[in-house]
């Protein structure tokens, strides 16, 4: 079984100067081609009961003495193939900053007020039709120190890990009409034809009436190949 | 056809959600390399990564992927997830076996970190594996200056290190897979 190639122009390149951490921690060299290396099957991962209806919302999971500030939304998609068959089993871990923009992570120094009922991480393991669905609250955009009033535009990271090594993932998803987009150096980094592709679309089907505003997101990764790829 | 979703950095604030270490929302996979069979000593696998300017890096984070001393890779075990806070990654692991006449014991290996918009493969071998790492189908068509850069060295009983450079003329060979 061969998996589909990775798609080169999906995808940033390792050296962006725009993104200044790029500079020294991208590696120069080409890589060596995969020559006498099968791919990695992972059929399934060594979890705990730690993954479910609990781990997936984000409004609940963590809290202490109430529910978290913010707007509440619904994030659901499916995991695909390039085939866009899905990929049922597949762990999706998210992590985000708060309403105010501010991680729960100690490295992060920001000046916004943590919330003590959100710790914004969440786990999920995708169904037989490859989809998840996390209820979680609306991040907050945050300042950085990559350039002079640099904000990242509020986003939720995404990791994925499918069937194969090969289609492992990690990305992050913005929200449309968001005006920080245009200046942001980690989302521009990507190939204009596939920039779209890390936008949630508003779902109103996806909204729940009085509760939560709905958003969808895709995650396309690498599959296998049933026929051999022509180059 | 949907295209490929486009890989973005994994940031540096990461810990609390892949490799937590408290309660408040436990772990699913840690430093500890788990098997459900095969016997073998236990190893410590450990090392530095450095960035273009020597500086070691302490917001990055390796997963491996290995099979068990018997050489089989048994579903849902053999996986490891470790952060580099505190100057390294350390994995407690067992040196994976092999089951094929050109494959030499090795781990794999893929590398996040702030600065990386890609994550990047790679694989570890050991260096006190050489006749094996003479037949594997991978390393043998690689010049010996690529070889020696993928091999994790005994640093003391049971304790290996293989350190990661990012740039430089000792940059770690990453894989496209």
């Amino acid at each position: 079984m061969t998996v589909e190639s990775r798609q080169e122009a999906s995808h940033p390149p390792n050296l962006y100067p725009e993104y200044k951490s790029t500079a020294f921690r991208s590696p120069r060299k080409a890589p060596l081609p995969p020559d006498g290396i099968d791919s990695f099957c992972m059929e399934s991962l060594p979890l705990s009961s730690d993954v479910g209806p609990r781990s997936e919302n984000l409004l609940l999971n963590t809290c202490t003495t109430g529910e978290p500030i913010g707007e509440r939304i619904v994030v659901s998609g499916k995991v695909l193939d390039g085939d866009g068959a899905p990929l049922a089993g597949s762990l999706v871990e998210i992590w985000q900053a708060n309403a105010a923009g501010r991680y729960a992570h100690k490295v992060d120094r920001h000046d916004a007020p943590l919330d003590k009922n959100f710790l914004g991480v969440g786990r999920a393991l995708t169904d037989d039709e490859g989809r998840f669905k996390f209820y979680t609250i609306r991040p907050g955009a945050y300042p950085w120190g990559n350039h002079d009033n640099a904000w990242r535009p509020p986003h939720i990271h995404f990791s994925v890990i499918g069937n194969v090594l090969e289609n492992r993932l990690i990305t992050q998803m913005y929200f449309p009409g968001d005006p920080l987009l245009d200046h942001d150096p980690i989302f521009q980094s990507v190939p204009d034809r596939a920039k779209d592709r890390l936008i949630a679309g508003f779902d109103l089907t996806l909204t729940e009436p009085e509760f939560a505003l709905g958003y969808r997101f895709d995650l396309v990764v690498r599959g296998f190949l049933s026929t051999p790829e022509t180059t | 056809m949907p295209d490929h979703t486009p890989s973005q950095t994994i940031g540096p604030f990461f810990s609390h959600a892949l490799t937590p270490e408290s309660n408040r929302f436990p772990p699913i996979v840690d430093n500890r390399v788990r098997f459900s069979k095969g016997e073998g000593p236990s190893i410590e696998l450990r090392g530095a990564v450095r960035d273009g300017e020597g500086n070691v890096i302490t917001d990055a984070m390796v997963e491996i992927f290995q099979s068990n001393a018997d050489g089989v890779f048994e579903t849902g075990h053999g996986y490891g997830r470790s952060g580099t806070e505190n100057g390294e990654f350390v994995f407690r692991t067992v040196k994976p076996g092999t089951r094929e006449p050109d494959m030499s014991p090795c781990i794999e290996v893929v590398l996040f970190m702030r600065g990386l918009l890609n994550h990047l493969f790679t694989r570890i071998y050991f260096a006190d594996e050489k006749e094996l790492n003479e037949r594997d189908r991978f390393l043998s068509q690689l010049s010996a200056e690529t070889r020696e850069r993928l091999l994790a060295t005994s640093e003391s009983d049971g304790v290996y290190r293989f350190d990661i450079n990012m740039q430089g003329p000792d940059e770690t060979p990453f894989i496209d897979r």
